[in-house]
């Protein structure tokens, strides 16, 4: 156990070896009220510690809620692909495996334009009917056709 | 008879038409006491005199929100503590780095070197062995051994227990002891 106070040494100094400039203690009270004075008025302050208190209880509030939604959302997540039956899942998955990628779509698309647009050039000269097609700037193109009543036939030079 | 007259300043202070006089009397009435709480941590007497204008200016926003449960002495010696330490991690940034058992080299060399310090070598050769001791105990011995303060005063100043407080007294009483060749 430590003792309550321990008697120093008396040949120890009482008295610090510390001054201060002649009259500052007089004059310092004045400095300091008047630098005090010079700061802007302010009326009744909040304590730091409540205002630091309200601002942790909203940081809290907002903790919670978003901590709340995170759970419903995984929750959502982990039950959502249980709904589907099974079967239903493979059947789609097999439809996509069968299915063109993007890209080759588009080369087919491509390509059929070109032909449209070899076999229009040739049915300038002829009665039929055109092909209408159209072409849109995303990565498909949808070509929709009318019934060729004639032939195609080729210019003659 | 202390804390009437504080509760008498505090509530002047609340009013706008007495609130400088008030805060003025406060001023007067701890400035010493507070200044030479720093002094005895900064060492030099122009940054005691920096840290003691904070203080007040600090305790002249904070005081509005001051409660009236604590004791206004202890609250503004724990601003004063608070600035005097602050001022000491500006000033020297390599302070840490001071091994243990050695005096703090700047702390030193304001005691060497400042125009305010004039004291026989008792009182200097006590000044370097306090010194030595780590900060914490530093603090405690200067309150206990030179300002009288009270441990339950002084857990609430530091925010120690009073049990913790009593051992650190106690350690850097034999430190002190055993640097100056006494033990």
């Amino acid at each position: 156990m430590t003792p309550d106070d321990v008697d120093i040494n008396p040949n120890f100094e009482k008295n610090t070896p510390f001054r201060v400039p002649s009259g500052y203690f007089d004059q310092l009270a004045d400095s300091i009220t008047m630098r005090c004075t010079e700061m802007p008025a302010t009326t009744k302050q909040t304590s730091w510690r409540t205002a630091l208190r309200g601002q942790l209880g909203l940081a809290a509030g907002f903790a919670v809620l978003a901590l709340l939604a995170s759970m419903a959302y995984f929750y959502m997540q982990q039950i959502t692909p249980t709904q589907q039956p099974q079967s239903h899942k493979m059947e789609r998955v097999n439809i996509v495996s069968r299915h063109i990628s993007p890209e080759q779509h588009w080369e087919r698309q491509q390509q059929r334009l070109q032909q449209q647009r070899t076999i229009d050039s040739l049915k300038d000269f002829t009665h039929g009917k055109r092909l209408r097609y159209n072409t849109q700037q995303s990565d498909f193109s949808s070509i929709s056709e009318e019934k060729w009543d004639a032939p195609a036939t080729l210019p003659q030079k | 008879m202390d804390n009437a007259t504080d509760r008498v300043l505090l509530e002047l202070f609340r009013q706008p038409e007495t609130r400088h006089e008030a805060f003025a009397q406060i001023v007067r009435k701890y400035q010493e006491r507070i200044y030479w709480h720093i002094r005895k941590i900064v060492i030099a007497h122009a940054d005691a005199d920096d840290a003691t204008q904070n203080t007040f200016i600090n305790a002249w926003t904070g005081l509005d929100g001051f409660r009236a449960d604590a004791s206004l002495y202890t609250w503004l010696y724990r601003i004063a503590t608070n600035e005097a330490l602050s001022l000491l991690q500006r000033k020297d940034k390599h302070r840490l780095e001071t091994p243990i058992d050695s005096p703090d080299m700047h702390l030193l060399h304001h005691l060497e070197s400042d125009s305010y310090i004039d004291g026989n070598e008792a009182q200097l050769k006590l000044q370097r062995a306090i010194l030595c001791l780590p900060e914490k105990q530093r603090l405690v011995f200067n309150m206990r051994y030179f300002d009288g303060v009270k441990y339950d005063d002084m857990s609430e100043i530091l925010g120690t227990s009073v049990g913790a407080l009593k051992a650190s007294y106690h350690h850097a009483v034999k430190k002190i002891e055993q640097l100056l060749g006494l033990n």
